[in-house]
């Protein structure tokens, strides 16, 4: 027993946060009371896949000790520009999806040089560059959202593959690639050194500064990703669409046990914490829950989540 | 024993357990008036914890604590603080923004009206900061301070309650030797004025200097308790260690190699270093001392290239290279042990092994992806071979000792195959046992080409283990001596400019 207590002790998948999604899922059938069938849970997995993306950027930004907060309006960013190049128009997804994409590039390079070379505090940094962007496509659009995305691309959101939805298997896939990186790569490694303590880094003779940089360039880029999903599924261009992402991308990666202090949390963590955030939204809509009552219960879950992760890191 | 105070505070039988882990075993502590109690053993033999039982920081598994002859319960420090016990961590806990008065008065800020009074706070401060008898700027912010002003400043924190029992964990450890022996004095003073003083400590001077009794702990037990007047610096470490100790140094290079490893000409850090020389001969090992504050860090940072030379020539094996960042230090084959090894030394969240591998990723890995097996293997070399005693290395490196903490320092540099160490401080507040492992691997090191810049505050491990000393004084070099003719006494006039001892 001793044993595995202490085997468990030390261990650094998140256990409990599967348990936690697990005893979700439970709740979330039990309270249907078997009107939900599995298919609608993969339904549910489906529209969580922006999320899912965006989240994966925000642990790794989060994990290298830094925050974004301009995740959301990148994704409505992406939205505006890639509906309006493409205009419905299936032959020119491939410049809309480019110029976006460039666009996201540039807001994480910005992002991660302001946070390094001028030593400015991360929050200040990516809030300022969220009301920029913001302000950008305001005048970009002129407040008049235009465009529509094309049928071909609507696939990646909408289409299945046998019994699985393409997004979620764009979403996994996405998410073991990242895992492999982060975990078996130098590369991944540092980002956790860097993370935990850039002076030492830095001092290791490591390009610190550069792989914090990459940081926020990776999650830019997973955020315009995921504003393509996002636009994909929702079919048009519309303001202000993704804006609520960014403390969504940031609750769902602390309920999956990464911290602000940098080098802790994981995709394994971020995975589960996304969903166990989208089903609670799911549930809370089916029991007929307010808003004011879903902003309640989701405060609380992310309340109680950091408690726990705290504790844990305590008794280590 | 004979005490002459009356008993004012009072420990008995008491433990500690965390969880199965026991760190304290049925120890028993008087503290009588006026007296000065030095508490000494290794890092983890239960010192710190003693200490936040009797002032009221940790609650006690067993065991009661008296004051007075009556029973305390303290359930936080702030009880201990109001019964007249103060604690001056070792880990310093000032707020930065603030100024260093401000600080000192935290939580007894004087009063007018509604407001506080920051005139007269200030004026209280340097009260405080005088009758202590240091002079530092009571409106200074304190993170401007030094290191050794920050904890003159926490010393004066604990003392402006005027508590009854003053406890000291490792007082002198970021102290020169001018300004501890200003602190021993401060502590003489009080003591005659009734307070009771205890002082965790692992130097011997400190022991020595400002206090009657001393009691040792080893593995949470007690184990030794002496008047000082009865006892020696051999007899105390001996009974830390748990067995006989004479000479602590591992011995000096017979000959010094004719190969110049490092050589540094005319190098200059701002108005902070100025025109020094330097030879770092083949497998030696150099020594830098000298007071606080004369160039050292800026020096030992431009070797690193962290803070670059402004000006001078930097010659590596006859060649000119240019340091101007810790990869290029990195990439000459230069390794460096930071002075703060929590800042800037290890990734104190991350587990053991991720620490000493953080170092080695590259030859333990194909195309990028880092194996397991012999990062795993690397990791166990890493563990086995400076004996760092942890009990998994997957445990985060903050829950290690001090000593053990400074290993995996070492360890993860030891695997760069360093050419040039520079270590600042590389002793500074850990165990005797760690500290003499660490000087067994420096000489081992040395043994194999490894040539070894130390700079230290520590006068006696200075002597110790340097093949030659350079003693700096206001940004120069004032003097260079055979670490085997070195003496404190040349060394002090040097420090201080005094005299001509030496070649120099």
């Amino acid at each position: 027993m001793n044993q595995i207590k202490q085997k468990l002790r030390y261990q650094s998948f998140p256990l409990g946060i599967y348990i936690l999604l697990l005893a979700t899922i439970a709740v979330f059938l039990a309270s249907t009371q078997g009107s939900v069938s599995p298919s609608h849970l993969l339904n549910i997995a489906r529209t969580a896949a922006p999320l899912g993306i965006a989240a994966m950027g925000q642990t790794i930004v989060l994990v290298a000790g830094g925050l974004d907060l301009s995740v959301g309006t990148t994704m409505s960013m992406v939205n505006l520009v890639t509906a309006s190049i493409m205009n419905g128009d299936g032959s020119r997804i491939a410049p809309a999806v480019a110029v976006s994409l460039v666009l996201c590039l540039a807001i994480g390079l910005v992002n991660g040089i302001m946070v390094t070379k001028f030593k400015m505090q991360p929050f200040l940094v990516t809030m300022a560059m969220s009301i920029i962007v913001q302000g950008g496509y305001y005048l970009y659009t002129q407040g008049i959202a235009r465009g529509s995305i094309a049928d071909e691309m609507r696939f990646i959101s909408s289409g299945w593959i046998g019994i699985m939805p393409v997004a979620v298997i764009i979403w996994v896939a996405i998410w073991i690639l990242l895992s492999i990186v982060l975990k078996k790569t130098i590369y991944g490694r540092k980002l956790y050194l860097t993370g935990a303590n850039p002076a030492a880094s830095r001092l290791s003779g490591f390009h610190a500064d550069w792989i914090t940089i990459s940081a926020y360039v990776l999650c830019a880029l997973l955020a315009g990703l995921a504003g393509l999903m996002l636009s994909a599924y929702i079919g048009v261009a519309s303001v202000d669409i993704g804006n609520d992402y960014t403390l969504n991308t940031v609750a769902s990666s602390v309920i999956g046990g990464a911290a602000f202090t940098g080098g802790i949390g994981s995709l394994e963590g971020t995975f589960p914490g996304v969903l166990i955030m989208t089903i609670l939204q799911s549930l809370m809509t089916i029991l007929g829950i307010s808003e004011a009552g879903k902003f309640i219960c989701q405060g609380a879950v992310i309340a109680i989540m950091v408690a726990i992760n705290q504790r844990k890191a305590g008794k280590q | 024993m004979e005490h002459t105070g009356k008993m004012i505070l009072e420990g008995q039988s008491l433990s500690k357990n965390f969880g199965e882990n026991t760190v304290l075993r049925d120890v028993s502590i008087q503290c009588f008036e006026g007296e000065g109690l030095a508490l000494a053993g290794e890092n983890g033999a239960g010192k710190s914890t003693l200490m936040n039982i009797i002032s009221g920081g940790l609650v006690p598994s067993s065991g009661t604590v008296r004051m007075d002859g009556k029973e305390c319960h303290f359930s936080s420090s702030r009880d201990g603080k109001n019964a007249g016990i103060a604690f001056v961590h070792q880990e310093l806990s000032l707020m930065n923004e603030m100024t260093a008065g401000e600080n000192i008065m935290l939580g007894m800020e004087p009063k007018k009206g509604r407001w506080i009074d920051q005139k007269k706070l200030h004026e209280q401060a340097a009260g405080v900061l005088k009758e202590i008898g240091y002079e530092i700027d009571e409106y200074e912010l304190v993170k401007n301070l030094s290191p050794a002003q920050r904890q003159i400043v926490e010393i004066a924190k604990a003392w402006a309650a005027h508590p009854r029992v003053l406890i000291f964990d490792e007082p002198t450890s970021s102290l020169n030797k001018a300004e501890s022996d200003q602190l021993f004095d401060f502590i003489r003073r009080i003591k005659k004025q009734g307070v009771s003083v205890i002082v965790i400590s692992h130097r011997m001077d400190d022991i020595f200097a400002c206090c009657d009794r001393v009691i040792v702990l080893k593995d949470g037990m007690f184990v030794f308790s002496a008047l000082t007047k009865d006892t020696n610096n051999d007899e105390i470490i001996s009974k830390m260690v748990g067995r006989e100790f004479k000479n602590v140094y591992p011995p000096r290079n017979e000959k010094l190699s004719d190969t110049i490893k490092l050589e540094i000409q005319k190098g200059c850090v701002g108005s902070k270093v100025k025109d020094v020389d330097l030879k770092l001969p083949k497998g030696a090992v150099i020594g830098i001392g000298g007071l606080e504050g004369q160039g050292q860090r800026e020096l030992a940072r431009a070797l690193f290239g962290i803070v670059p030379f402004t000006s001078g020539v930097c010659l590596i094996d006859g060649e000119q290279k240019k340091i101007s960042s810790p990869v290029d230090a990195v990439k000459n084959k230069i390794a460096f042990l930071s002075d703060d090894r929590k800042a800037e030394g290890l990734f104190l969240d991350l587990s053991c092994g991720e620490n000493i591998l953080s170092l080695s990723y590259k030859r333990n890995s194909k195309l990028g992806f880092v194996k397991k097996k012999d990062s795993q293997k690397e990791i166990q070399d890493g563990i086995d071979q400076l004996k760092i005693k942890l009990a998994d290395a997957r445990q985060p490196v903050k829950s290690l000792s001090g000593g053990n903490q400074q290993k995996i320092v070492f360890s993860r540099w030891i695997k760069t195959d360093p050419e040039i160490l520079v270590l600042h401080e590389p002793t500074r507040g850990i165990d005797v046992q760690s500290k003499l492992e660490i000087y067994e691997l420096i000489r081992q090191l040395t043994k194999k080409g490894v040539s070894v810049i130390v700079f230290t505050s520590d006068m006696l491990e200075l002597i110790g283990i340097s093949d030659e000393i350079y003693v700096m004084y206001e940004g120069r070099i004032s003097g260079q001596i055979s670490g085997k003719d070195a003496t404190e006494e040349k060394i002090m006039q040097l420090s201080a400019n005094s005299g001509k001892g030496g070649e120099a």
